[in-house]
């Protein structure tokens, strides 16, 4: 088990010994090495390991094929999703502990999306990547369970890395410390008060025996929750990659002052914000010429990317509905004519609340462990409980 | 003082002095509580996100 003392010592030892390398190619050898290693040997996460070595393995014959055939420079990066679609659908039963299953099933979706950015950026501009750069993309540790989604300018080509040694210490250690806060002792707090405005319900909550007074706020406090656990881990994330060096990106601006849904995809998980629009969204939209159907189409695509069920599919249609909906909207006359009535404050307002409910809502109503327990939180949130 | 608080704001892409001094005291927060949980609490728990993915 990785706990963070671990990954923080271990960082501090081995960003020094990096630091050490003089040679650039090396330096990124002994991080995939020293990675495989560790998660390997000493926390015993041996699938979830192999599995990326594999793909990286993959990624980099696509690399080599696509630089000499104009085919598999077309096609090829596909045959990555192919491959995370056939292990996302296909639930594998394989004996292993549960770290290792559930780093096999979470870092597969980031670090195959991670993969095919890499790939596609080298055959579009044509740049020199290498087995190291490509291995190291897969790999990295901190960003590997959960991301953020970046490539090879992270890494290889950091900016960071033109920054003296005592400037990426102190930054990282700054930036660990607020991850700290956040993903170990808020999401800890908020886990106490939704426990205690459920009555002590721990566990799977018992939607049926709410008001919908009580499931609202538990929503709202689930997301909250969500928020800080994920912004907690990239920020540590963040930190540990300036150790070395590495410019890993940002991936939420303050998502909470959103006013509507629009912007709040300009706030939230902007990693994969960036991966929608460029590589799913524009491309979707050269071919039909449609904006609102492509992006209610790439939202589709990517409730599925983060799992094949009923659930994250209808998280996918609601955020891509809302999307096409807003696009409508904001170019209304109807909308022009509401601004010029109504105080602009109190529009913000309304969309705020209506915004934060609807993407809490979509998030709560997904992460159930199931499609019954989903639904019975949504009926709740209408009266149909307590 | 001013330069490390300059400094921090332009390294974190942060907007105002006042958000750079926030950044720095949840950091500092952040830091107690980790030393607390490791001298007299019971330590942190394992570095995979209970919403990995999401």
């Amino acid at each position: 088990m990785l706990d963070i003392v671990t990954a923080i010592y271990l960082t501090l030892l081995g960003s020094a010994i990096y630091h050490l390398i003089p040679v650039a190619r090396t330096r990124l050898r002994m991080i995939y090495v020293a990675t495989l290693s560790f998660f390997i040997i000493l926390a015993y996460y041996p699938l979830a390991a192999l599995a990326a070595l594999g793909m990286g393995l993959l990624t980099w014959c696509l690399l080599l094929s696509g630089e000499r055939w104009q085919v598999m420079a077309k096609y090829g990066p596909f045959s990555l999703i192919l491959i995370l679609a056939a292990f996302s659908v296909r639930d594998l039963e394989i004996a292993t502990n549960p770290y290792d299953s559930t780093l096999l099933q979470f870092g597969m979706a980031f670090y195959v999306l991670r993969l095919y950015l890499a790939l596609r950026t080298a055959l579009q501009r044509r740049e020199q990547v290498g087995l190291s750069d490509i291995l190291v993309i897969a790999l990295f540790y901190p960003i590997f369970a959960a991301g953020p989604i970046c490539a090879q300018e992270a890494f290889s080509k950091s900016s960071k890395a033109e920054n003296s040694l005592r400037h990426n210490y102190a930054v990282g250690t700054v930036r660990i410390g607020v991850g700290i806060l956040a993903l170990y002792f808020m999401t800890d707090v908020l886990a106490q008060v939704s426990s205690a405005v459920s009555g002590g319900t721990t566990g799977a909550m018992q939607w049926e025996a709410l008001s919908a007074g009580t499931s609202y706020q538990l929503m709202l406090l689930n997301f909250m929750e969500l928020y800080a656990n994920f912004a907690g881990y990239t920020q540590i994330a963040i930190g540990l990659g300036l150790y070395f060096g590495f410019d890993i990106p940002e991936n939420f601006r303050y998502p909470f002052l959103a006013t509507n849904i629009q912007k709040f995809w300009q706030r939230w998980h902007l990693s994969l914000s960036r991966f929608i629009t460029n590589q799913i969204y524009m491309p979707l939209m050269l071919s039909l010429r449609k904006p609102r159907v492509s992006m209610f189409l790439a939202f589709c695509l990517v409730g599925l990317w983060h799992e094949v069920n009923p659930q994250y599919f209808l998280w996918g249609v609601g955020h891509g509905a809302m999307l096409a909906a807003y696009m409508t909207f904001s170019r209304s006359t109807l909308y022009a004519k509401m601004n010029a009535v109504v105080d602009a404050r109190l529009v913000n307002a309304v969309s705020w609340l209506l915004t934060m409910s609807a993407v809490a809502f979509l998030s709560t109503f997904a992460n159930e462990p199931s499609w019954e327990q989903s639904m019975a939180f949504a009926l709740s949130l209408f009266g149909a409980g307590g | 003082m001013n330069t490390l608080l300059d400094w921090l704001q332009n390294a974190c892409s942060l907007k105002s002095r006042r958000e750079t001094a926030c950044f720095v005291l949840l950091s500092a927060a952040g830091w107690v509580y980790f030393m607390h949980q490791y001298l007299v609490g019971s330590g942190l728990s394992e570095a995979i996100p209970t919403y990995a993915g999401y």
